[in-house]
């Protein structure tokens, strides 16, 4: 009797120790540097104190983004991943390598679709099941330094709104040392890459109602052309790489835009936190100036996708976390955090008051010609790198840009239909 | 016959292990290749046979595979005889009698200890067409640099000059085929009334070409997969940069293979250009071979 | 004109031509040592400067002030020092096996004359040829599913088995040994193992120091294995991080060369404590079957 009464007893105790036991979750971000210090003081820390029976044990992959699709694929996984871009999403959910969050979303309370911006909506589903839901989301828009503008004798409450006045923007910025060395950049259009421009053209580069690519669409030619024309201007593209191999680290104070080297620059709404850590200076925001017929206000939307892949050991604390930091509470910290834009209407509201950036993401997130950073499609970044190695072949004059794009379309087109999803 | 057999068992004991690493980290992995090749595989579902679909696509549709050869191609036929040659010269310079030689030994060997992940970031640094010291010192000459690793055209070159500068192993295995050659050989020539030049082109080339050789083959099975160098250069030059730039110009056959394996997840493809580099390197390393016969001399 | 001074004439210019070569290897070799000591002039030069006089233009030679805290920043920047012991703890077991396993397997390939061998001994030979791309991607996959992805084992557990190269190099020393070292032992009924250890494996100790030597460095700068095989960062070895830290903080030129030089310092160390070693055993490598 006694020894089963201590038998008893022991089980009890055993169990409760590991009913107390916390649960450790695996987190894999793609933020890296400061940004994740915060992240971790002021987001993931929070989530751990309301939720003690669950531990958030954070690394970064912050740079080796290419490599989370074999990470993935490879098992082994982590429990969260958010160093996804809405562009993996489609190529890993494909692939089976990323967990159906449906029925978990059904379920949860904090989770509400309707709330999210329809851009954002989009990228989270695949094939209509839901696969990732994003903290954060980026729109993009040009900063130009004020200082400079009034240097050169523009109006720096007037920035350029036409392709034009861009361009005679540029010129006037740009800057060359006594032997035609460029010292000052106007604006690296290139840089922007074609994904932008051809959209800012009114071009699409993938057609869903038939399934195809449209690569070559005369509307990305026209942006390519114009593309090369621009950086022609400025001496061709290997005088502009040569420029900007000798540009300093992003991540500081040496960023061209701040250590005024080039005047003009495709951002996002970290600009509000780099002026902080690396200005300040005088910066004003202006949309993709666009041609006639093409698309004003033109802004891509993107977003690290919060994701559970497939073989995680613990779906359900990872959905938790999840749950919290894509929530209302979650998004506004992330937010603030990084002064990111949040895809939740309900928080953006909240926030623009606080965070005047937010100002123009608003417009943009609600504009339905808004797109992704990349193509929704499983072979997202065999497209990109193709693209960019062509647009490349264009920039340096081996191609013309028509031949290219023809070229890439081919390619791309092939490789989707090979791969055969 | 039961000693024999003792002894076959006692051999296979003792090459036992490398038999079972052989059978499980390069046998059956190369029978595994063969069947990829034939596939397409995404590593997450099952390999799905394709024929020769991979072949053929390489060969007649893919661009970048033939930006990939021509690229590396470049490097086996300039960079590695450059390579030899410098180490060559090196190594005959320290084989003269002079003044420090132990300290140059060391000068010229050390660069090639220094980490390649190293050298490359510092080469990087050591090209930058604006700030770095090679077109700085250009300039105080009154050339005007290149623009090495921006520039499609000088990226080959930038990184033969920077393999050039850790030839130091290559070089090594040249000083000790040099220390090979008998005295009394350069003094009958010395009777003779030869001079430096004669001895060097009469003496010590035909004696050190078995080394030549060796270094040689060597270096084409590693030229032929020339990586790292190229990869952290290119991928370098941003942070979400795919390797190979500018304009496909640092393109080589192991990096186009490893994106091809790793970034766009096409398994079969990849084992497929593996197999061509395979049998492009036993081709050449045969014709080597057969060339062999006429300027390798293994007498004396 | 007399025989004397024919001679002497002769003996005069062959001084004057010895003159010339000393001078002209002289020269040259300065040159090349020029050349080859600028990059590292460069490497350390740039490691001490402070950031705003990176891009400058005339170039600055010597950094003012020397900025000796930017070792100490690289240090933290890169967490150099979980690096280090992910490096120490790839390479040192790695090192240990190959050397260990492959100079058993060597023994074997020398020192018993059994059927077979020489076939077999051509095989090994031949495998050095093979491309590591041809079995990459089959291993990938056997790793993966051994569970293996993003853990050392990829990297470790293959060198049990002894390296082709190695075990060449451990089997030329071993054949260079006379034969009747083991005659004797085997006569008076010592069994293979025994000799193996106690005679032949303290006999063969430069052959052995040159392979831990070649396979520590090797290990120490691996590159594409961990590229292919290790994800989360906290787990990479100084290769991968310091190209990792490039790809991020991509022209951080000053803690990135101050990473470099810390990265290159413990080989050039181990290059100055072993010299002998090193270059015997790289001479060692040209030395044909």
């Amino acid at each position: 009797m006694k020894r089963t009464v201590l038998a008893f007893l022991l089980v009890l105790l055993v169990s409760a120790l590991a009913y107390a036991e916390p649960v450790t979750i695996e987190y894999w971000t793609g933020w890296g540097g400061e940004e994740l210090e915060d992240i971790q003081k002021y987001v993931i820390d929070e989530f751990m104190k309301e939720n003690p029976d669950i531990i958030v044990q954070t690394s970064t992959i912050f740079g080796s983004y290419d490599k989370l699709l074999t990470a993935i694929a490879a098992g082994t996984p982590p429990d969260v991943v958010s160093a996804v871009w809405e562009t993996q999403i489609p190529g890993l959910a494909e692939r089976g390598a990323l967990m159906n969050l449906d029925e978990f979303a059904a379920k949860s309370e904090l989770y509400d679709p309707d709330d999210f911006y329809p851009a954002n909506y989009r990228q989270s589903l695949y094939k209509g099941s839901l696969y990732g839901i994003p903290a954060t989301t980026n729109t993009s828009f040009i900063v130009y330094n004020k200082d400079l503008f009034r240097e050169v004798g523009l109006d720096p409450e007037n920035p350029p709104r036409t392709l034009d006045e861009l361009v005679h923007a540029a010129d006037l910025l740009t800057k060359r040392d006594e032997n035609g060395k460029i010292v000052r950049l106007g604006y690296d259009a290139a840089g922007s890459g074609l994904w932008v421009w051809g959209h800012v053209f009114g071009g699409k580069f993938f057609d869903e109602e038939n399934d195809v690519f449209t690569i070559n669409s005369p509307e990305n030619i026209k942006a390519l052309t114009w593309m090369v024309d621009y950086v022609n201007r400025y001496g061709g593209m290997q005088v502009v790489q040569e420029f900007i191999s000798g540009l300093g680290n992003y991540w500081s104070p040496q960023n061209p835009l701040f250590a005024g080297q080039v005047a003009m620059a495709g951002f996002g709404e970290w600009i509000v936190q780099f002026n902080e850590r690396y200005g300040p200076i005088d910066y004003g925001i202006m949309a993709f100036p666009a041609p006639e017929g093409g698309v004003q206000n033109f802004t891509t939307v993107g977003g690290s996708m919060f994701c559970i892949p497939t073989g995680a050991k613990h779906p359900e604390a990872a959905w938790r976390f999840i749950e919290y930091i894509t929530g209302p509470k979650g998004v506004e910290q992330m937010a603030r955090t990084l002064t990111n834009m949040p895809p939740r209407r309900s928080v953006a509201e909240k926030l623009v008051h606080d965070l005047p950036v937010i100002n123009f993401g608003l417009h943009a997130l609600e504009s339905p010609k808004a797109a992704s950073g990349g193509p929704l499609t499983p072979i997202d970044q065999f497209f990109l790198d193709t693209l960019g190695q062509y647009v490349d072949q264009a920039l340096y004059g081996q191609l013309s840009p028509e031949e290219a794009l023809n070229q890439a379309q081919q390619m791309v087109q092939f490789e989707y239909e090979m791969a055969a999803f | 016959m039961r000693r024999s057999l003792r002894k076959l068992a006692m051999g296979l004991f003792f090459v036992g292990p490398w038999v079972i690493g052989f059978l499980g980290f390069t046998l059956y992995p190369m029978v595994m290749s063969a069947y990829y090749s034939l596939t397409n595989y995404n590593l997450v579902n099952p390999p799905k046979y394709i024929g020769w679909n991979n072949y053929i696509r390489l060969l007649q549709m893919d661009p970048q595979f033939k930006t990939a050869i021509g690229n590396t191609m470049y490097m086996v036929l300039f960079g590695l005889p450059i390579w030899l040659f410098v180490a060559l010269v090196m190594a005959v310079l320290l084989n003269e009698k002079g003044k420090l030689t132990t300290f140059f030994r060391t000068l010229f060997y050390l660069p090639s200890v220094v980490p390649t992940v190293a050298a490359s970031v510092l080469w990087m640094w050591v090209l930058n067409p604006q700030y770095g010291i090679v077109n700085t010192l250009l300039k105080s000459l009154g050339f005007s640099g290149p623009g090495w690793f921006t520039d499609p055209k000088w990226s080959k070159p930038g990184l033969i000059l920077m393999g050039a500068w850790a030839t130091g192993g290559t070089m090594i295995i040249f000083l000790a085929g040099l220390q090979n050659v008998p005295e009394a050989l350069y003094e009958s020539a010395e009777l003779d009334g030869a001079g430096w030049w004669r001895k060097l082109v009469h003496i010590t080339l035909p004696i050190l070409t078995p080394t030549i050789f060796f270094n040689l083959i060597m270096g084409m099975i590693s030229t032929f997969q020339y990586f790292t160098q190229a990869f952290v250069i290119s991928r370098g030059a941003g942070s979400n940069v795919p390797p190979g730039g500018p304009l496909g110009s640092t393109l080589f056959y192991a990096i186009y293979l490893y994106q091809n394996a790793f970034s766009y997840l096409r398994m079969g493809y990849a084992a497929a250009m593996a197999w061509l580099l395979f049998i492009v390197i036993l081709v050449s390393t045969l014709l080597l071979f057969r060339s062999s016969g006429k300027w390798v001399h293994y007498d004396t | 004109m007399t025989l004397n001074t024919l001679s002497s004439n002769r003996w005069r210019s062959k001084r004057r031509q010895e003159i010339v070569r000393v001078v002209l290897v002289t020269l040259l070799r300065v040159a090349l040592g020029f050349m080859v000591a600028v990059p590292f002039f460069w490497l350390v030069t740039t490691s001490l400067k402070p950031e705003n006089q990176l891009f400058r233009v005339p170039v600055v030679w010597i950094p003012q002030p020397i900025m000796w805290s930017n070792y100490v920043r690289a240090v933290q920047y890169i967490p150099f020092f979980t690096y280090l012991k992910n490096t120490l703890t790839i390479a040192v077991p790695a090192t240990v096996f190959t050397t260990v396993s492959s100079s058993f397997v060597a023994y074997g390939f020398s020192r018993i004359q059994w059927p077979g061998r020489d076939a077999v001994f051509m095989v090994l030979i031949s495998t050095m040829m093979l491309p590591y791309q041809v079995t990459m991607v089959p291993l990938f996959v056997v790793f993966k599913n051994l569970g293996w992805i993003d853990t050392y084992r990829p990297l470790v557990v293959p060198t049990l088995f002894g390296g082709a190269f190695y075990i060449f190099l451990i089997r030329q020393f071993l054949m260079s040994l006379p034969m009747d070292l083991q005659d004797a032992a085997r006569i008076d009924g010592c069994s293979e193992l025994r000799i193996y250890a106690q005679i032949m494996l303290p006999l063969t100790k430069p052959a052995l120091a040159t392979t831990a030597l070649l396979t520590f460095i090797g290990y120490w700068n691996e590159f594409l294995m961990p590229l292919i095989y290790i994800n989360t960062n906290d787990k990479f070895p100084l290769a991968l991080g310091l190209q990792q830290f490039q790809r991020q903080y991509g022209a951080e030129w000053a803690l990135l060369m101050a990473a470099s030089t810390l990265m290159t310092i413990p080989i050039i160390i181990l290059f100055f404590a072993t010299q002998k070693t090193f270059i015997r055993g790289i001479a060692l490598t040209g030395i044909k079957g």
